[in-house]
């Protein structure tokens, strides 16, 4: 697992390519504690919401099983009025949780910014 | 001490950090605080040293629903200041292990160090986690994490190890995860047990566990660990208490000592051990008889010689102990010679207080500030000795206030100077109006506010303490490191 600091410089390279780019983390997926992360913006509690992400990849993961399904789950996407929430897991503990602007982005983009960098947070 | 709290929809665990002296656990803390943007709360340092704890809470992550609230703790690393390491373990969810591995010698101390942690634990009914945190990985010529390993022996092969430069923030976060993780894993078995208890933790703040540290006040080790010799196992019969058989030279101070000795004996006492370890005797018969775990010795010359260097302790502070006291070293009747404590019992400032509790308003409130006068004097009176004045441990002397308790050990770190003594006094008068005087404490206000306004200095303590609604704030007794010039 990388370093703190080595993740939040990973962060700063995937905002750097994505325009929009509100704020990143790298989650435990059992506790929900942020290993590390990148926001811009003050008023967005990424702590808060790492957390219950988590819980809703502890959910979809739930369902998976219930349904029998014998396959992984890759990433989640989730979308809002005014932005994008991608959720990439990374390992079988840990996903990236990122939240971009509607406006200025596109899943296309932060997909391929997210995937491009992913290595840099096994 | 992992509690769901209902009302606030919270798991509350604790995670202890324990290591070595300068080994990194207050710097890791700290480093962590930096990382998770929390403050670290540290009541009382000497030298950059740690002597209650460093604590920091940190409110992330869910767990089945619930929020994880994390009290962060750190333990004095200090040999003689093992009584609060111990009481901080015995409360752990898991523990970081800070190891020094920056020469084969910090690794060697490091080892011993997780041995004696690892008997602590031992006595939980279900296992506490561990993690070896192994810091000062960038010092040229580290020991390597193989050798560590090797190092730990057979008993931590399972024990998860992560490395860390604590200085640079490196690996600090990763291994706190790590250990929430490993919490989270006992609270569930402790969940699946029906043993996870419900309510408001009992400490939930920092001054609240300094509370209950000071009170009752945890004595540090009479006898520094280095000098004691033997090694006695956990489940060793009890020693024998010292009696008449004593040797000549083995005794201080010589006369009198004998005396108080024969007079202790003659009340019959039993002896047991206490939870960290030490040899108590004498409860309810009017004397404490105080051994520490480590102050065992195999040869009675090693004995000896700790004897002879803390009766010198003791004669430096004589003017300031209560009399009926003597220091003895006595056959254990295992073959050892164990260093024993006598003190006779002398109502502390809490017991006379609390005697007082049925007075009427005036009365107590005389009582209350000539216990003020007392404390401060007696702070005053111990500034650069290792006595810690506290309401349990000063009296009433025949000359002034007098050291009651226990003696610490060679060890004991002073306190550090401060120039706000009227202001450590009513924090110690806050907690006991809060508690033993509470119900008094609304009529002994409406009397000084209406009746018998505060006139001496002394008065004026006793109404700021009065005032005082809550448990004073560390910040409230932090004090300077350093005596002004």
């Amino acid at each position: 697992m990388p370093a703190e600091k080595q993740i939040i410089e990973s962060f700063e390279k995937v905002a750097a390519e994505i325009p929009g780019f509100i704020a990143a983390s790298l989650v435990d997926i059992e506790s929900g504690m942020t290993l590390g992360m990148k926001s811009f913006r003050s008023d967005f509690d990424l702590a808060a919401a790492s957390a219950y992400n988590s819980e809703m990849v502890k959910q979809k993961q739930k369902i998976m099983r219930a349904l029998s399904l014998k396959t992984s789950l890759e990433d989640m996407l989730m979308t809002l009025g005014d932005q994008i929430h991608l959720i990439k897991m990374v390992s079988p503990v840990t996903f990236i949780y990122l939240a971009a602007d509607r406006a200025t982005s596109n899943i296309a983009i932060i997909r391929i910014a997210v995937n491009k960098h992913l290595a840099n947070f096994v | 001490m992992a509690v769901l709290d209902p009302e606030r929809n919270a798991i509350v665990i604790r995670i202890v950090y324990d290591g070595p002296p300068h080994a990194g656990k207050t710097t890791s803390v700290r480093s962590l605080a930096r990382s998770l943007m929390r403050a670290v709360e540290t009541p009382l340092e000497s030298a950059g040293r740690t002597l209650y704890f460093d604590w920091m809470e940190y409110t992330g992550g869910l767990f089945e629903g619930h929020q994880i609230r994390c009290q962060i703790v750190s333990v004095p690393g200090q040999p003689d200041l093992v009584a609060r390491r111990r009481a901080l373990l015995e409360t752990a969810d898991v523990v970081v292990f800070v190891a020094d591995t920056s020469t084969s010698a910090a690794v060697a101390r490091s080892v011993g160090h997780i041995r004696q942690m690892a008997a602590i634990l031992r006595g939980h009914e279900l296992p506490v986690g561990v993690i070896v945190q192994a810091n000062k990985r960038d010092v040229p010529g580290a020991v390597s994490r193989d050798q560590l390993c090797a190092a730990l022996g057979d008993d931590f092969t399972r024990t998860a190890v992560t490395e860390s430069v604590a200085e640079a923030g490196i690996g600090i976060r990763e291994t706190f995860v790590l250990a929430v993780r490993i919490a989270l894993d006992r609270i569930r078995e402790l969940i699946a047990r029906g043993a996870l208890p419900r309510g408001r933790p009992l400490v939930d703040t920092a001054e609240q566990l300094l509370a209950v540290l000071e009170d009752p006040p945890v004595a540090p080790a009479a006898v520094p660990g280095d000098l004691a010799a033997a090694v006695e196992p956990l489940g060793a019969a009890p020693p024998r208490l010292p009696d008449a058989r004593v040797p000549s030279g083995a005794i201080w101070p010589p006369v009198e000592g004998r005396m108080v000795l024969h007079e202790a004996t003659e009340v019959g006492l039993t002896v047991r051990r206490v939870g960290d370890g030490d040899w108590i005797a004498g409860m309810g018969r009017g004397w404490r008889v105080h051994s520490t775990a480590s102050a065992v010795f195999s040869q009675f010359d090693d004995g000896r010689q700790a004897l002879v260097a803390w009766a010198q302790d003791h004669a430096a502070l004589a003017g300031m102990l209560s009399p009926l006291r003597c220091i003895v070293l006595a056959a254990t009747g295992g073959g050892t010679w164990r260093l024993w404590q006598i003190v006779k019992l002398v109502p502390s400032l809490r017991t006379w207080l609390v005697d007082g509790a049925t007075l009427a308003a005036a009365d107590l409130l005389g009582r209350l500030a000539a216990a003020a006068a007392c404390l401060g004097e007696a702070h005053l009176r111990c500034i650069d000795t290792r006595l810690l004045p506290t309401l349990d441990t000063i009296g009433r002397g025949v000359n002034g206030p007098q050291f009651v308790s226990l003696m610490p050990g060679a060890l004991a770190v002073p306190l550090p100077y401060t120039s706000d003594i009227s202001g450590r006094v009513a924090s110690a008068l806050s907690r006991l109006l809060a508690v033993e005087l509470v119900a008094r404490r609304g009529e002994l206000a409406r009397w000084i506010e209406h009746v018998q306004p505060p006139s001496t200095p002394w008065d004026h303590v006793v109404a700021t303490a009065l005032a005082e609604r809550r448990i004073p704030r560390i910040a409230d007794v932090r004090l300077p490191r350093q005596k002004p010039s």
